[in-house]
Parts: structure tokens; sequence; C-alpha cells
């Protein structure tokens, strides 16, 4: 056990999230997460149509009768997505923690309070999750620019993220982006986090169901070798640094549009990644903790860890 | 507070004053180290005449360690003797090559000085190791001035499982939640830049410690525009003004290079290296131009970094600043904010381990 409000708004044993990574974020690793005294977040988006969300709930349900969450990511997508078809699933197949991102959950928090449902909203800047706090959310996630997926046009990293964004909010501050040991871990704490939203750290995990060629890859990824690509689209977005991506990079800087771009950023390529292993045109979101990971455990195993090391830490310094 | 830091200085806490240009006076560094920090001073900005007189001025303020930081260069070589006959306790190092780096920290050591190199990537640490460095300055990404493009938080532990010798975070550190969260990711220590600056001992103007106060942690732009390699300032008029211009028109060029060379006491010769050099050095932290067009760019950079600062001017002259900027709210004495930070950090620590045992 190690309580903080955020254990026990969620009601699990270890405040300890996994962010919703698309198409990666399935039943297997969420269930796996919750399991394992975390929280896991199902990618809802990865699903175009709602019966296929409503499926792999249910198959999660099956997976595991811990508490578990959906994210609903609110921002513009290639194809149309009526948003309140998808909450109106997941707390009609009763999923009752749900992490918004992207904008404002303010349209949809009426829905979610009269369904009794937990609300965590994600967002990269301070004065966003101060909306999110004043509409209603129950709990924030900050994310600072060593994030994978959107971590903000600002670059603004955690260590000035978290403590500020604990100044600023009551609720609960979840802190995400560079977290992925014991190490971050209490250091996320120790700024007034109460607990950790950790991505690719599960992406490089036993449960994760991606091709294995492309988990050797993320070993011997080093810490500088993610960039920043989308800035012109004001979409930043953390990838791996390939030639690929190097080559969007280049474009933005000669002032490509929008349309250009968009298939050279399409997330079907991740998703051809994930599924084939071939990762010499991918564009796949990590993080800068990409540095630091050294192998492939077990979900169970990457939750035990971190809390079993932290203690050793904590008591190490206190000597 | 007991660290590996603190045992390798002789100090009483894990706490440094960044070495900056222009804001560290001997007053201020003479104030950090009597609260039980180490005080440093950048040796860049003085000849190395007047920098034997800082020394001196530091010593009459007080009896505790201090350090003198320098960025290797072609202005470096002079400054050298007068660090080494002062027998100055600790140098910080930045930049720089390993044939004359490794001459320089032996010649330290030879009269029982300490070393501390500046890097800010994993490359880097081991190379300032191996070349005999005594500890290891990690500079995030959140920083003022020059760094790379990773964030503490990922850094830190990674150089300090890389490098034996003891390592002091620089960049995203205000308060004792940061050296608490320093101490869990591996380092002994921090460096503190703006928080120590923005202090009633600090010798710059009040324009300059209001403006830390009051811009946020998204007022800040990291570019190589400033001075050729990428270097972390306040986005403000004078900044946009340089990130909009891709040259300059020469005669700007010209007049900024004649004050810098007398600031510096430099030839035409050895401003055009020293911009040079710091392109060339700094290989991995993202660069601009070569040759005229970087030392233009130094020359201009420079003048509105000591406008900014000496000046007293943050809106026409650029000020280096680092996202931390956003936690300053206050304008204490360095005895305040070393005490605090030690107190709080103590506490969250002490805290946390109840948390464990529960």
């Amino acid at each position: 056990m190690f309580k903080t409000r955020v254990t026990e708004l969620l009601g699990i044993e270890y405040p300890i999230l996994a962010g919703p990574m698309a198409y990666i974020s399935k039943a297997e690793l969420v269930a796996a997460v919750s399991n394992a005294g975390g929280l896991g977040i199902m990618a809802s988006l990865t699903f175009t149509e709602i019966d296929e969300l409503r499926q792999e709930i249910r198959k999660t349900k099956s997976l595991t009768d811990k508490p578990f969450a959906v994210n609903i990511t609110l921002l513009p997508t290639a194809r149309p997505v009526n948003y309140e078809d998808y909450f109106k699933a997941t707390l009609d197949e009763g999923v009752n923690i749900i992490e918004t991102s992207g904008r404002s959950p303010e349209p949809y928090i009426k829905l979610l309070k009269d369904a009794k449902a937990t609300v965590m909203h994600r967002a990269t800047r301070t004065r966003d999750i101060k909306t999110a706090e004043r509409v209603g959310a129950d709990a924030v996630t900050i994310l600072g620019t060593e994030a994978a997926g959107h971590p903000g046009q600002e670059e603004v990293t955690s260590m000035v993220r978290i403590p500020i964004a604990v100044d600023e909010v009551k609720v609960p501050v979840i802190a995400g982006g560079g977290i992925a040991d014991a190490r971050g871990f209490v250091a996320a704490l120790a700024l007034g986090a109460e607990g950790v939203l950790m991505g690719t750290r599960f992406m490089a995990s036993k449960e994760a169901n991606i091709h294995n060629n492309v988990k050797d890859w993320l070993l011997k990824l080093g810490e500088a070798d993610t960039i920043l690509i989308q800035k012109s689209i004001k979409n930043a977005s953390r990838v791996v640094r390939t030639e690929h991506t190097e080559k969007i990079l280049e474009m933005e800087q000669r002032g490509a549009t929008l349309e250009e771009l968009l298939p050279m950023i399409s997330g079907q390529r991740g998703v051809n990644t994930y599924a084939t292993g071939d990762v010499s045109s991918a564009s796949i979101s990590v993080g800068q903790v990409v540095g630091l990971i050294r192998e492939i455990p077990s979900v169970k195993e990457i939750i035990d860890g971190i809390i079993s090391e932290a203690e050793q830490i904590v008591k190490r310094i206190n000597k | 507070m007991k660290t590996r830091m603190t045992e390798l200085f002789g100090i009483k806490y894990p706490i440094m004053l960044a070495g900056m240009n222009w804001l560290t006076t001997p007053k201020l560094v003479g104030a950090v180290s009597n609260a039980g920090g180490l005080g440093v001073l950048a040796g860049q900005q003085y000849t190395a005449d007047k920098l034997k007189e800082a020394i001196k001025q530091i010593r009459e303020i007080t009896d505790k360690p201090f350090g003198i930081n320098l960025t290797l260069g072609v202005g470096a070589r002079e400054r050298v003797p007068v660090i080494i006959e002062e027998k100055v306790p600790v140098l910080n190092y930045a930049l720089g090559r390993p044939p004359e780096i490794a001459p320089l920290i032996e010649a330290i050591h030879a009269y029982g000085g300490k070393v501390i190199g500046t890097i800010a990537m994993v490359r880097h640490a081991l190379r300032s190791e191996q070349l005999g460095a005594d500890a290891i300055i990690v500079t995030g990404y959140e920083a003022a001035s020059h760094s790379g493009n990773v964030g503490a938080l990922v850094l830190v532990p990674q150089v300090a499982e890389a490098v034996k010798v003891p390592c002091i975070g620089a960049g995203g550190y205000a308060d004792g939640r940061g050296l608490a969260a320093a101490l869990a990711l591996g380092a002994e220590g921090i460096s503190m830049g703006s928080r120590l600056a923005a202090t009633k001992e600090a010798e710059v103007a009040d324009a300059v410690k209001e403006t830390w106060v009051k811009s946020s942690e998204e007022d800040t732009v990291i570019d190589p525009a400033f001075d050729g390699i990428n270097c972390r300032v306040l986005r403000n008029k004078a900044a946009e003004d340089l990130l909009e211009k891709k040259a300059f028109p020469l005669f700007d060029a010209i007049s900024a290079g004649m004050h810098m060379k007398k600031v510096l006491n430099l030839s035409w010769g050895q401003l055009f290296r020293e911009a040079n050099n710091l392109r060339k050095m700094q290989t991995g932290i993202g660069g601009g131009q070569r040759g005229l067009g970087a030392a233009m760019r130094f020359a201009v950079g420079s003048q509105l970094f000591s406008k900014a600062t000496v000046g007293g001017d943050p809106v026409n002259g650029i000020l280096m600043m680092g996202q931390t900027t956003g936690r300053i709210k206050d304008i204490p004495t360095v005895a305040e904010v070393i005490e605090r930070t030690v107190k709080e950090a103590e506490k969250i620590l002490g805290n946390m381990n109840k948390q464990f045992a529960k």
C-alpha cells in the first residue's frame, strides 16, 4: 500500500497510472496494470466503432475486477467523432473513472457527474488544469515536455510544471512525462504530485501488444533520441528520431502545409509498425524516459519494483 | 544535511550558486558561502586583473569555500593562472576540449582544489569524469542559458548512474521540493541560478529581480539566435527581434564587437575565435552559424546580455532565464532561500519515510 489522495479517490493500491496509448492500451494491458494495483486507462479513440469499445470494456472486465479508466481525447481528429457516444457507452458499460484530455471536459461534465463518475483531466498547461478543476474534475494530470504523445507547445519540463500545478489547484495532481522508475516516482511525489502517469514504461512491458522488434528497438534508444514534430501545426508530438520523423521536421521548417504533412504523420503508420515490427519508416510516440528503459519486464514487476525501490531510495536519503 | 557534495567541498548544505555572467558578484558569492552553500563567481565577466581583485573581495566577505566558473575558450587562458595563484577552492568549468581540460584539472588538484564539470549530455559527463573532474553539474533543458534537449527528471538519473563522482542538478530548482526531487533522482545536491539571483544580496537592478518574480514558466525561449548555440532567455522584445533576424547590419555587429572586445579584453582575432569555439566545442547542443556569422551573433548577443544585467534593462537587453522563473515569487535574502530549501526538503523526505512505514 502507498496511500495518497489519488489512491483513495480511485480505489487503487498504488498511485501509478498507465497513460492511454492509442492501439496499445487495450484490455490486456489495462487489466494487467489494474491487477497489479495501479490504474489502467483504455485509449477509447483506438476504436472507430462504439461497439468495439463496448466489447473491449467487457473484455477488460473479464480480466480484472479492479478499477480501471477509459480515456476520451477531445482533440480534432482526421475523422469526425461523436464524443458523447463514447462517454455514454463507457458509462453504460459500468466504467466509473473517465480521463479526458485535449480540450476542457466542460461540455460533458454534467453527463459524467450525473452518472457519479470520477473525472480526471490531463493537460500540459497550468491554466488548463485550473479550468478543469473549476468545471468539476476530481483530479488533474500535468504533463511535462518529456512526455510521449502530445506534451504541449510550450516545452515546459515536469520539474517546473509539477510544483506549479500543485500550488495552483486543490484537487490531487498526477504527474506525467519523464517518469519511468522509482527515482522519478519519488521525485514526482517530492515535487508535490500524489500519483504518476507512465506511458513509455508500460509500452516496454511484456503485456503491451506490440511486435517484439519494436520493444527491442526501444531498449537501444538513448534519452536524446526523441524529437518534437508537428509544432508547426500546433499539435507538438514527441516521437523517436528516425529518418522518417526528421523528414517531417524538415518539411515543417520549409513551411509544409497540413495537407502535405497528413500522410506523413498518419497514426496508421504507428499501427503498421506495432503489427509488423518494421521500424524503418516509423513515427512512434515515446517519451525522453526511453533512455532509462533497459529491459522488458511484466507490468507487475514494473509496479512492484517501483514501490520497493522507492522505499529504499527514501530510506537511503533519510539516513 | 550531509551528502557527498557537502563532504567534497566542505560546505554545510548541498546547494551551490550557478556561476552566472554579469549576475554573480563577490557580494552574492560571499553571501551564499556564508549561508552554508557554495558561492560561485563567473570568471568570464572579468579581465585577469579584475578577477584577482574579485577573489580578494570574496575572501574579505567569507572564509568559507567558494568557486570560480570559467567557460573554456580563448579568454580563459589568461584567467586560469589567477585561479591557480589564488588557490581558489573550487573551479567549475563549462565547454572546453580535453587537451585543455586535463592539464587544468591537474593544476587545480595540485594545490588541493576541486573541479566541477558542467554538462548537458551523458557522453560529456563520462568525459568529464574520465578527465578527472570531482563532480558533475547536470544541466537540464529547463535551465537558463545553454542546455541540451533533455529534462532534469530524465537526465539526472541517467548521468548519476553513468558516473561515480557526485552529480549536482542544475535547471528547474527553486525550493525544497526540487532539492528533495534531485536527491531522489540520484543527485547529491543542486545548483540554483535564478532563485539565488532574485535575492536581496544580488547586485542587479530591481527591474531585473522583478522580471523573475513576474515571469511565468512559459515566458522563456531557447534558440541559437542569441549567442550561436541553444541558449534559454526571457522572451522579451529584444529576444523576439533577434529571433526574427537571420543576420545583423554590419554596423551593429562591429559596434557590439568593439564593446565586447573592451569588456573581455580581447583582440578582434580572439573575439572571432571565441565565438567560433563556442559553436564548435558544444557539439550535440543545437547550433547556428559558423565563421563571421557566429562571431557577429556572439558579439551582438553578449552585448545584449550585459545590457539586461549590468545595464539593468530586461526589456531591451537579453536576459538569460530558466523555466524556474515561474516558481520565483519573492526577493528574500540568500540565507532565507538556502535555509527554507533545506528545511522543506528534509520535511518532505521525512514525511515520505513515514508514508512507507504505514
